[in-house]
């Protein structure tokens, strides 16, 4: 298995003291029921569309993922070799769970899901993320998006 | 969604969720829709708490708890086949050869695990697995062989053939039915097979090589750590 609690000790001493983004405050808006909400996922997995350009090392882009995207058509390029992929190749749910929103969709736990899903891939510094998450939040205004779901790996 | 709860502490987060599952499935467990909805659910759910930041810890455990080997109830993962006896090709002559022994061997598993999981991550590097194989043998000779797609930098050239062959290892060794974490199949492929010895060969020329990147992505891209003791 991979949890930080079993990496060598020189590894696992690393990572949990790695730097962190520092903020000032951490903000807090209140929205809508939950039942009214559009949400859409945003993931670190390094997932894309088969056939859309691989990520790279230290790369701040991302790839946008259609809602109805076959689950078969969805493949991870993250450059990092110290997490599990067993579970996703055999259910993308594990790490990205657009089924499971759909199926909150339907019951209405959450108003709907957003036509637009993104990813990035996480083993970069966040500061080069920066430049897209401006495009991202202008998609979803467009896409009517009030609640993202970061799911990292 | 948190897996490194000291993570979440120090950025603070509006809202958060952590979850001590593994590093990979923020969500559980594979084919677990109910428990996977349920974690969902209960993150989302933190959107109408009126005060935060937040940081709630999910109560539970993966179903089935954490399988491998140190569950004494189960008898963890065992390779479906078995790569001895017979003709082994030198893999310090004919690399190639020894690892298309192996893929041989593990053809049927891998068809199956294609029937069950509905889907492949083989495919990545954009080239067959086939000649995934013929670009590594090539690197191991000559590191300045020219990579076969020329639309990437090489490095990631590299890195993709080598995640395409640990994918058709991965799901040929998890196609039978039953739990099978990380580390155990990872205990097995880089340390039982011939394509594992490989890539620490590999991974042994890329730490010596001017290419910054190929050389840094030898310190723990390639292996991972939890492999590492296996480096020479």
């Amino acid at each position: 298995m991979v949890r930080v609690d079993e990496f060598p000790d020189e590894f696992r001493e690393d990572y949990l003291n790695r730097e962190m983004p520092a903020f000032d405050e951490s903000p807090f808006v209140l929205g809508p029921p939950l039942a009214g909400r559009r949400v859409s996922l945003i993931s670190t997995a390094g997932l894309h569309r088969k056939g859309d350009r691989p990520f790279t090392e230290e790369s701040g882009d991302f790839r946008i993922i259609p809602k109805d995207l076959p689950d078969e058509d969805l493949v991870m390029t993250h450059v990092s070799s110290n997490f599990d992929r067993i579970g996703f190749m055999k259910d993308a749910d594990v790490a990205f769970p657009i089924n499971r929103l759909k199926e909150l969709a339907a019951d209405g736990v959450i108003g709907g899901v957003a036509e637009y899903h993104y990813s990035f891939m996480g083993a970069t510094e966040p500061e080069k993320m920066k430049p897209s998450v401006a495009e991202i939040v202008a998609a979803m205004k467009a896409d009517k998006v009030d609640a993202v779901m970061l799911c990292p790996v | 969604m948190s897996l490194v709860r000291e993570h979440s502490e120090k950025i603070k987060p509006p809202r958060a969720l952590w979850c001590g599952f593994e590093l990979g499935r923020p969500f559980g467990a594979p084919n677990e829709p109910n428990f996977q909805r349920r974690v969902l659910a209960e993150a989302l759910a933190l959107l109408e708490r009126p005060e935060g930041p937040i940081l709630d810890d999910f109560p539970d455990g993966p179903p089935g708890g954490f399988t491998g080997a140190d569950d004494e109830d189960n008898e963890g993962w065992t390779c479906p086949v078995n790569f001895g006896g017979g003709e082994e090709p030198d893999l310090e002559t004919d690399p190639a050869g020894a690892v298309r022994r192996e893929m041989a061997l593990l053809r049927s598993w891998y068809g199956l695990a294609l029937e069950n999981n509905g889907k492949t991550m083989v495919g990545v590097s954009g080239i067959g697995i086939e000649q995934c194989v013929d670009y590594l043998s090539a690197f191991a000779l000559d590191p300045d062989t020219p990579p076969f797609r020329t639309d990437i930098p090489r490095y990631n050239f590299f890195k993709l053939c080598v995640d395409d062959l640990k994918a058709y290892y991965f799901e040929a060794a998890t196609a039978r039915p039953g739990p099978a974490t990380d580390k155990e199949v990872a205990d097995w492929y880089y340390g039982q097979s011939a394509m594992g010895e490989f890539l620490l060969k590999l991974n042994d020329i890329c730490s010596g090589l001017d290419d910054p990147v190929l050389r840094k992505m030898s310190d723990r891209r390639l292996i991972p750590v939890h492999q590492h003791y296996l480096k020479a």
